[in-house]
């Protein structure tokens, strides 16, 4: 049951080209086959100078993530009948850095941001004895288990859309990494970590957008908006976070709304023939609100 | 063009090639890694099921002991694989010391219902083919994924240099000396040399000389096709180990664990025909009969629906040990021949995976050649002889990539920088450029197509001498043929055509090496398993295959097998 | 005649009127009756900083309010809807959270059931109203008009709590709705694209940056107008629009833009709030 299928691919060779630009291919496409396969297809068959990275075909060494059709995953397991829209099947490099040749990207960034966050047991020395260090409960192990996943595909940094905008951000993967670390109770340097990453990143974590992409695009399904709330709750309790959030917080915590419904708005409402509503709605919340601490 | 310098430089980065530069690094050497990948691209990425080791008191090392010899059909050299097994343990503990969060005792079941409290001290272990005892430590099933961006946030931990995405093409050799190695930065397409006083290859295997491969692309033999130009002989490259389940068609991995779970595999008439073969151990026999058994299977027509497969069968293990114990499974199967293992068996076959051969070393990972070591996959030591256990090849890279990484930085504490060739960096460009400029009629991914083709059908799990030599003539044909290769040329930036070009020429080196020793052994031995000689020779038998490059001849030779504690006998599951 | 209880949010009874009242109106003309329930507060979104646990609280909260009101939530904001959906989905999934928000919510005196269930507004229209049923009642056509569709990121994602709901990369209902009306929904670069507003109170610099990408990927289709269904994605697109640049391009909520077609008068609409004027766009279906 063999059918041909139009891979459009953007390319780019330094050397020669000023602007990336798109070449079609027609591939041999069989039930099964990945983008990758089709991909290996055209180099072995059609065009030898289409680079790009690809090594274990099996999604877990996280070398071949690529755009398809806007949207950024490994390569590898993406089956073609899956991913073709409008008969053609449009393949880019991963957005967010700057590309070396066709599909492959200049990772530095994204290394560089992951060591940012001291990805390491910070455990002291380690040592041979005839004991494990690590005496957790299934909680614990659970938080690791959640995060450890990540095979740096780097999948989530592209599909990011507050790097697009300021690639200051210190980005979703380096997040998810500080969290297993976070969450590790041999680690001894706890919140020392959050501390430098504070400090090296400025505002580095407050500037996820919350748009809930890296969830999406993580090929591991990993909580990626969920590691990235909680260091934002760890800086809250310590008041580190912006004021403006702080702000909201408050207005919440006072009004039980964040837009005050101020005479403007009743008079606006009441033009329109809306229904009223009750302006202070704080009482509803300060029996949740009031409580202290932060539950996990 | 530019000349580095370090005390050591490490060519791969995988767990060998970390770990030894690790501890080359904490006994103060400079230390540098050249590796054609990012680290953590790396293919020991892939390992799956564990890592072996005698921490449990009811274990004992002598068991250990005895089942690696048994495995590797007793052509393992039995005082190393008692540095192996000894050391086996306090690596475990030191890779769970670097941050590596084994599976723990209890842990499956309490996520399973959900509950949390109470304390989990203990690695949990899992059987695994071929041994008597449950050893296998493992991280859920991606172990090898977890250890190594364990060792990776180690080595950035560590500070250790890494020349990344740098292609090796050639070990600097003076004078019986190797004084370093010349590589290509994909990035920018320029060649350097890299000056070293130690140069330690951890390039693994050569997966990709077959056709039907767990291997990733990348594992083509790089290390020991080097090593093998500049005289360095290969030890034992004869045996190929074919993991049994590989997925059909593309031939990624099915891990050891589902089995060591409970899978089942199943013919086409629904019989668990391991009964037939090895009814003792099942399933979990060791690799090389499971392999056979399955290959057998499919060559009598006993294969799913007339197709070359058998299934993997996983269903009475239920969704919810499935879901927790072997997740990667699952979506492996869903995402690669959208096979649902919840509800219906993979299918699998026989595929190239592992080995046993390589440069050959000493206990502390020293070659031959002055100023040479190897660890892991692309070394010798040899401790898996004819035929690997399941677990033992992470373990393998650990306990001697440390070792190797601490004899490398003894070596070079008070070794001069050796000499290198003159103009060894401008006759390796004009190598490259050459290469670069050729437009011959040949292709590449042809003749590699051919090589990996031939060298399945015929040096594959069965063996018989007449294809065999069919397969060595082709080889040699094949590498005639790629002196009129075409290349397109244009830019040297991330020219994978290029690299590729350059990897099929360790191939065929290294294909040519494993035919020629194959035919040699006339007898049947773990993973070597000749249909003309099914049974093991001792008498004749009982050594190590070495291969020697001289001008355009191999040169065979043999040398004998340490047996210090377990006198050969029959291998029996 | 259909009842479901609107969850108003806090943006659009404060500054988005003209969404709320062009909702009622064209929830009138088809016949559902939206309620508000007494009791409703915020969903618990601009908490996600500082406690997502109480974030998940308030929301639990509110959907304990529309259970014992025995109502379907409908909600006009997109991140109202996805917050209250996560937080739904977490109670209902997470035996080890349901426990610790019960117990949350017991201290208050409240319980739920983890019964209610929670739609977009666009979404009940795609599901309960029908494509065809809306196309049927418009009046005056949007024939030839060049419309972009912004969904707004919290519509689709997390998908894992929308059962299933739409394609997060390549959803297409807003769009169907839109050519309904008769207008031709047009594709743009990054059509998924963020607004931004998440970041007004952190970054203003690099929020504006984000709301400006998608307005001159919009611009560079040709469109002339540009639909949304999600008050953030309004502040950002129609209220900041002067402040980035001269784009002219009138962002219309989809209630405001099904009203004009069902032949409701603008005036009832609430296009005065509307900061870039759709005089134009209105005047070419004879608004």
């Amino acid at each position: 049951m063999a059918s041909e299928v139009t891979f459009r691919v953007q390319r780019f060779d330094p050397k020669t080209d000023r602007e990336p630009r798109f070449k079609e291919y027609r591939v041999r496409n069989e039930p099964g086959m990945t983008v990758l396969d089709g991909l290996l297809q055209i180099k072995a068959e059609t065009d030898p100078t289409l680079s790009f990275r690809r090594s274990c075909r099996s999604g877990i060494c996280g070398s071949c993530a690529v755009r398809i059709n806007g949207s950024s995953r490994p390569c590898c397991n993406a089956q073609i009948n899956d991913n073709i829209v409008g008969g053609r099947l449009l393949v880019e490099p991963l957005a967010n850095f700057d590309i070396i040749k066709d599909l492959v990207v200049n990772l530095d960034a994204f290394w560089g941001k992951i060591r940012q966050v001291h990805p390491w047991n910070e455990s002291g020395e380690f040592r041979h004895t005839g004991k494990a260090l690590m005496e957790v409960t299934a909680d614990d192990l659970s938080e690791i288990r959640k995060t450890e996943g990540c095979i740096f595909c780097a999948s989530c940094h592209s599909d990011c859309e507050a790097l697009r905008s300021n690639r200051d951000f210190v980005g979703p993967a380096a997040i998810v990494r500080a969290y297993r670390f976070m969450h590790d109770p041999r680690d001894r340097l706890g919140n020392k970590r959050l501390d430098e990453l504070k400090a090296r990143t400025g505002i580095g974590v407050w500037l996820c957008a919350i748009c809930g992409n890296c969830g999406e695009s993580c090929p591991k399904l990993i909580p990626t908006n969920e590691c990235i709330a909680s260091f934002k709750n760890s800086w809250f309790s310590e008041n580190k976070a912006p004021d403006g959030l702080k702000t909201t917080a408050e207005n919440l915590e006072k009004m039980g709304r964040v837009y005050e419904l101020d005479e403007f708005a009743l008079r606006m409402r009441e033009k329109l023939g809306l229904p009223p509503l009750t302006p202070n709605n704080a009482p509803k919340l300060e029996p949740i609100l009031k409580k202290k601490g932060v539950a996990k | 063009m530019t000349v580095f310098t370090h005390d050591v430089v490490i060519v791969g980065a995988g767990l060998a090639g970390m770990r030894a530069a690790i501890e080359a690094s904490r006994q103060g050497a400079d230390v540098a890694i050249v590796s054609k990948l990012h680290p953590v691209r790396s293919h020991s990425v892939a390992a799956q099921g564990g890592i072996n080791a005698v921490i449990n008191p009811e274990d004992t090392i002598k068991d250990h002991e005895f089942d690696t010899v048994k495995g590797s059909d007793y052509l393992g050299d039995q005082d190393r694989i008692e540095v192996l097994i000894a050391e086996a343990p306090m690596n475990i503990y030191e890779l769970e010391h670097m941050g590596a969060a084994f599976s723990m005792v209890g842990e499956g079941e309490a996520l399973a219902q959900r509950h949390f409290e109470g304390r989990l001290g203990t690695i949990d272990q899992r059987p695994f083919g071929g041994q008597n005892f449950p050893r296998t430590c493992f991280i859920q099933d991606r172990t090898g994924q977890a250890l190594l961006h364990t060792m990776y946030e180690n080595l950035l931990r560590q500070g250790v240099m890494v020349y990344e995405e740098y292609y090796t093409t050639r070990l600097v050799v003076k004078d019986g000396v190797v004084g370093g190695v010349v590589a290509l930065d994909q990035r920018t397409g320029e060649l350097h040399l890299f000056r070293a006083k130690a140069v330690l290859l951890a390039t693994g295997g050569y997966g990709r000389v077959f056709s039907v491969t767990s291997n990733a692309m990348d594992v083509t033999g790089d290390g020991m096709a080097m090593a093998f130009r500049e005289g360095v002989p290969l030890e034992d490259m004869e045996f190929v180990q074919f993991h049994p389940t590989g997925l059909y068609p593309t031939g990624i991995l099915v891990t050891e664990g589902a089995r060591g779970e409970g899978a089942y595999i199943v013919n086409g008439k629904g019989e668990r025909f391991m009964s037939r073969y090895a009814a003792g151990k099942m399933e979990l026999a060791p690799r090389d009969v499971v392999a056979r058994a399955i290959q057998t299977e499919i060559e009598e027509g006993r294969g799913v629906k007339g197709r070359p497969y058998v299934d993997l069968d996983l269903r009475h293990l239920g969704c919810a040990k499935i879901q927790e114990r072997l997740p990667q499974i699952r979506e492996l199967g869903i995402n690669f021949a959208a096979v649902d293992c919840l509800t219906q068996p993979l299918p699998i076959r026989p595929t190239a995976h592992y080995s046993m051969g390589g440069v050959p070393t000493d206990v502390n990972g020293a070659s031959t050649l002055k100023g040479l070591f190897a660890a892991g996959e692309c070394s010798c030591i040899s401790v898996h002889g004819a035929n690997r256990l399941g677990g033992n090849s992470l373990l393998e890279t650990v306990v001697f990539g440390r070792r190797a990484g601490m004899a490398a930085a003894a070596f070079v504490k008070g070794t001069a920088l050796p000499e290198v060739p003159a103009g060894v960096l401008e006759t390796e460009k004009k190598r490259i450029g050459a290469l670069l400029d050729a437009r011959g009629p040949e292709s590449v991914p042809r003749i590699r197509e051919e090589l990996q083709t031939v060298m399945f059908d015929k040096v594959g799990i069965y063996r018989t001498e007449g294809p065999m030599k069919e397969a060595l003539a082709k080889a040699r044909e094949l590498k005639k043929r790629y002196k009129d290769i075409h290349l397109s040329g244009g830019s040297l930036v991330f020219n994978t055509e290029l690299i590729e070009a350059l990897e099929l020429q360790s191939l065929l080196e290294v294909a040519e090496v494993i035919a020629l020793c194959a035919i040699n052994r006339t007898e049947s031995r773990g993973s070597h398993f000749r249909r003309d000689f099914p049974k093991r020779d001792d008498q004749n038998w009982l050594k190590h295959t070495l291969a020697r490059r001289k001008g355009d001849d191999i040169v065979l030779d043999y040398k004998p097998v340490a047996i210090t504690k377990y006198p050969p006998q029959e291998r029996k599951y | 005649m259909k009842r479901y209880a609107l969850f108003t949010g806090c943006t659009v009874p404060a500054q988005m009127q003209n969404y709320e009242v062009s909702a009622l109106k064209v929830a009138g003309k088809l016949g559902i009756e939206l309620v508000y329930p007494e009791g409703f507060t915020c969903c618990g979104f601009p908490y996600e900083a500082k406690d997502t646990f109480k974030q998940k609280t308030i929301s639990i909260r509110n959907l304990a309010v529309a259970e014992e009101a025995g109502l379907e939530v409908v909600t006009l904001c997109s991140t109202c809807g996805s917050t209250l959906s996560k937080a739904n989905h977490l109670f209902r999934t997470d035996r080890k959270y349901r426990g610790k928000l019960g117990d949350a919510l017991g201290e208050i005196g409240m319980e739920y059931r983890g019964t209610t269930r929670i739609r977009h507004f666009t979404r009940m229209l795609y599901e309960d109203v029908g494509v065809e049923r809306i196309r049927s009642l418009v009046v005056r056509p949007f024939k030839g008009v060049k419309l972009a569709a912004d969904y707004g990121c919290h519509y689709v994602k997390p998908a894992a709590v929308f059962d299933g709901f739409d394609d997060y990369r390549r959803p297409h209902t807003l769009d169907d709705l839109i050519e309904a009306t008769g207008a031709s929904s047009v594709d743009f670069k990054d059509k998924m694209a963020c607004c931004g507003a998440a970041l007004l109170a952190v970054d203003e610099k690099t929020s504006v940056n984000m709301t400006k990408y998608k307005l001159d990927n919009i611009r560079a289709s040709g469109a002339e107008g540009m639909v949304t269904q999600c008050p953030f994605c309004g502040i950002m697109y129609d209220v900041y629009q002067n402040t980035i640049g001269e784009y002219n391009l009138p962002v219309l909520y989809l209630p405001q833009l099904l009203g004009v077609a069902f032949g409701i008068d603008p005036k009832e609409l609430g296009f005065k709030i509307n900061q870039v004027k759709a005089t134009n766009l209105l005047k070419k279906v004879g608004a």
